[in-house]
């Protein structure tokens, strides 16, 4: 019951808002459903179409490629669910209620490792089920196909649990060891989300080629992973022995004992590793910090250094700014190339009388790509959140307050803009005419969004009845899609090229005037802004 | 250190002249006048919502105003703002830090803003850590994993690595345990011994009267009375005129 009492005070503390009203909670409650209902329709739509395809080529190698979905579920569920070990069980702020309070270390941690379990639960089953009934709707199995799939959402998440907890102790111990390396962390980010932009292209290109009803689904995959994937998925346990077992009923010694082995010793394993390294993180061991040397900067170069770290270093901007901005190059080849292969396979009669219209789609998605990732960092006032209060009293001029705040966030959207058109001229993907009008368009979007972020802010504070900071993220989509939306207009009219590419330049530069020209007031309404 | 000698010589460290403060029709400070001498701690006290933090947001350079005039060590804060910034530390009523940010690299940020050199920064960054009795390997942690009294320290501590003239405090103690409070009184009446002076807001009268030279109690709009308890007047004094202004304050809202 002690322990029960934990589960819950830890249910409560990862669900429950602080002073959020009925309403809140309700309607909070109800987004996440529907975000879960349609995450789970997806999932099964995409699952239907390519098990279809599969049924159709008679292909053999359907159940290891269900086999594939589960294990690349299995894994995101252990990394999300080592990432969410890791802020239960080292979390300062809960140490400080916790542990004043009676309970043994083997409580605590015995009642994190539950509350981490029924979450594998859920999510496995969120994730896991939609695969398994349709399947098992697409081959007509009988009830003890289902009863076996309810069996699976409950063994794996064990399992998963078991290495996730495993994975958090690596996390942590990383985590600690990264605190004082600040060029490995960001090595490090950009590693990962290279690896989460691979795995997205390979569900585009899956779920692209399951729009298509004429394409077949091994194109998505390369030619030799589908002929070994039987081979291939053997590496995945325990999902490819759980699947192997139930379906073909083969390597039964083999198979229960991989079960048996990862059903025991990884819960077992992450419990005891994860009581261990809890008590010695209570204690205080291992969190030796390196001293840094006092160090100071000039002006100019000490506001850059902040407004680096507030991108860089602050949660809120490293999910919404810069981690996009490393994934754009790869965001943009992925999305890009996938657009243009389907294009030119389902549309080709459409480009024979409007050949440009595929690079107008390019441009309109890299100039909406590169003008919403910018907006995100663009309320640099914002940004400041309490910090506001101490910046402004600084001596520093207005002028190279401004600059500093216009320029860290352009100069890293503009780089980010010029590897992905780099990569997508490169590789072909690209015309040149498109790179040049991306180039100048997206360079004079940054510019002005950058600007119109700190004219927004400053008018929030203190000269606007009405907040007016919303219409940041409603302009970085409108303008692109205005200036787009000419450039199509342009082709079913007939222009020419050149015509169509300055006309979306022009509509670009007329809007991102306006920021621009209102920068000669800013300085008056800097100094003038309410800051407290 | 260097800064301190920017200012102009023989001027009050603060002088507010006829300063009104409006949103809108509504006002909340009108006509203000107040003097803080160099070497002089300076208390201001009041009920909530007579206009504390909305003068010390005016002195400070974050709320702008368009009566009245207010100077620090001879400089204009609206007209010579920056000259008159690099005369002051100020700490917020909740600290105000970059909680992204370790101590240290936010000390850094503010010394880096007022120019000093790595070796004033370096000499001051250990004379305040033991000071203010901070861990210095607290310093290299995160100021988000700081309980409310560390990041309060932090504040102190930034507001103060310059070595400003005229040190602003809004509702200080507010976090800070009793040994830290006392620490703060001392360096308090360190600083005005040395030459500097001190403004500063709180809800507590006895921390006030402990600590301060002078203290202003603000009532409607403009202070009601200056308690001079270096002069004569005592604690009792400082009490009595405040309870009774307050009353009066209540009465007349009534």
């Amino acid at each position: 019951m002690r322990v029960l009492g934990l589960v819950k005070k830890e249910v409560v503390s990862h669900f429950r808002r602080v002073d959020a009203s009925v309403w809140t909670t309700f309607s909070s409650a109800a987004l996440t459903v529907l975000g879960a209902v349609i995450i789970a329709a997806l999932i099964g739509y995409v699952t239907y179409t390519v098990d279809s395809k599969m049924l159709e080529a008679a292909s053999s190698s359907a159940p290891y490629l269900i086999a594939l979905f589960l294990f690349i579920f299995a894994a995101f569920n252990c990394v999300d669910g080592a990432l969410r070990a890791r802020r239960t069980f080292y979390s300062e702020s809960d140490r400080e209620i916790v542990n004043p309070l009676p309970y043994k270390p083997y409580e605590i941690v015995l009642s994190k490792t539950i509350f981490l379990w029924l979450y594998q639960i859920a999510e496995g089953a969120l994730l896991s089920l939609p695969v398994l009934l349709v399947f098992g709707i697409n081959r007509d199995y009988g009830a003890g196909y289902y009863v076996v799939s309810v069996i699976y959402c409950l063994v794996i998440p064990t399992m998963v649990t078991g290495a996730s907890l495993i994975l958090s102790v690596v996390f942590q111990w990383v985590y600690r060891w990264m605190r004082g390396h600040d060029l490995i962390q960001f090595l490090l980010a950009a590693v990962v989300v290279v690896g989460l932009c691979f795995i997205y292209a390979l569900f585009l290109r899956l779920f692209l080629a399951s729009l298509s009803q004429e394409s077949d689904i091994s194109g998505a995959l390369p030619g030799a992973f589908m002929e070994n994937l039987e081979h291939i998925t053997s590496f995945m346990p325990p999902v490819y022995h759980f699947i192997d077992l139930w379906i073909s009923g083969a390597h039964q010694f083999v198979n229960i004992m991989v079960l048996l082995l990862c059903g025991l010793a990884l819960p077992a394993g992450g419990y005891f590793l994860s009581l261990w390294y809890y008590q010695r993180w209570d204690r205080g061991l291992g969190s030796r910090i390196k001293a840094r040397r006092n160090r100071t900067y000039p002006a100019f170069t000490n506001l850059l250094r902040k407004e680096l770290i507030l991108l860089f270093k602050d949660s809120p901007s490293i999910f919404s700014y810069t981690s996009l901005l490393i994934m754009m190059p790869f965001l943009g080849y992925v999305v890009i190339s996938a657009f243009n292969a389907i294009l030119g396979t389902n549309m080709s009669v459409v480009l024979n009388y409007y050949p440009l219209l595929t690079e107008i789609i390019d441009v309109a998605l890299i100039l909406l790509f590169v003008s919403i990732i910018n907006s995100s960092a663009s309320l640099s006032l914002t940004r400041e959140g309490r910090g506001l209060a101490v910046y402004k009293t600084l001596p520093v001029s207005p002028w190279m307050t401004i600059a500093s705040k216009i320029s860290v966030p352009s100069a890293l959207s503009a780089f980010s803009l010029i590897v992905t058109l780099a990569v997508l001229g490169g590789l072909g993907e690209l015309s040149g005419a498109s790179i040049g009008v991306c180039l100048g368009g997206g360079l004079l979007l940054i510019l002005a969004q950058n600007f119109l972020g700190i004219e927004l802010d400053v008018y929030d504070r203190g000269y606007g009845r009405v907040r007016l900071s919303f219409l940041a993220s409603i302009c970085s989509i409108l303008i692109p899609l205005v200036a787009s939306l000419g450039g199509f207009l342009g082709i079913f009219l007939g222009w020419s090229t050149a015509l169509i590419y300055a006309f979306i330049f022009l509509v670009l530069a007329a809007f991102s005037a306006i920021p621009l020209i209102l920068t000669c007031r800013l300085r008056r309404l800097f100094v003038n802004m309410e800051a407290m | 250190m260097e800064n301190a000698n920017v200012t102009l010589e023989n001027t009050p460290a603060l002088a507010i002249s006829e300063l009104t403060k409006a949103y809108g029709k509504q006002v909340v400070i009108r006509d203000l006048n107040l003097t803080v001498e160099r070497g002089e701690v300076f208390g201001f006290i009041g009920r909530n919502g007579t206009g504390k933090s909305t003068t010390i947001g005016c002195m400070v350079g974050l709320k702008p105003f368009k009566k009245g005039r207010i100077l620090i060590g001879g400089h204009d804060i609206q007209q010579d703002t920056i000259e008159a910034k690099k005369l002051l530390g100020y700490v917020p009523s909740e600290p105000a830090c970059y909680e992204m940010m370790t101590g240290r690299e936010f000390l850094s940020f503010i010394a880096s803003a007022f120019g000093l050199t790595a070796e004033a920064f370096d000499t001051r960054i250990q004379e305040l850590v033991a000071r203010f009795d901070f861990n210095p390997i607290d310093l290299d942690r995160r100021i988000g994993h700081y309980s409310l009294g560390m990041k309060q320290k932090i504040s102190l501590m930034s507001a103060l690595v310059h070595d400003p003239l005229l040190w602003v405090l809004d509702e200080p103690t507010i976090g800070l345990d009793a040994p830290a409070t006392a620490e703060l009184a001392h360096t308090l009446r360190q600083q005005a011994k040395e030459g500097r002076s001190v403004f500063i807001t709180s809800h507590s009268i006895e921390f006030v009267a402990r600590c301060c030279d002078r203290v202003a109690i603000l009532a409607q709009e403009n202070v009601a009375r200056i308690v001079d308890l270096r002069g004569g007047e005592t604690f009792a004094d400082l009490k009595l005129a405040y309870d009774t202004i307050c009353l009066h304050h209540s009465e007349a809202q009534a």
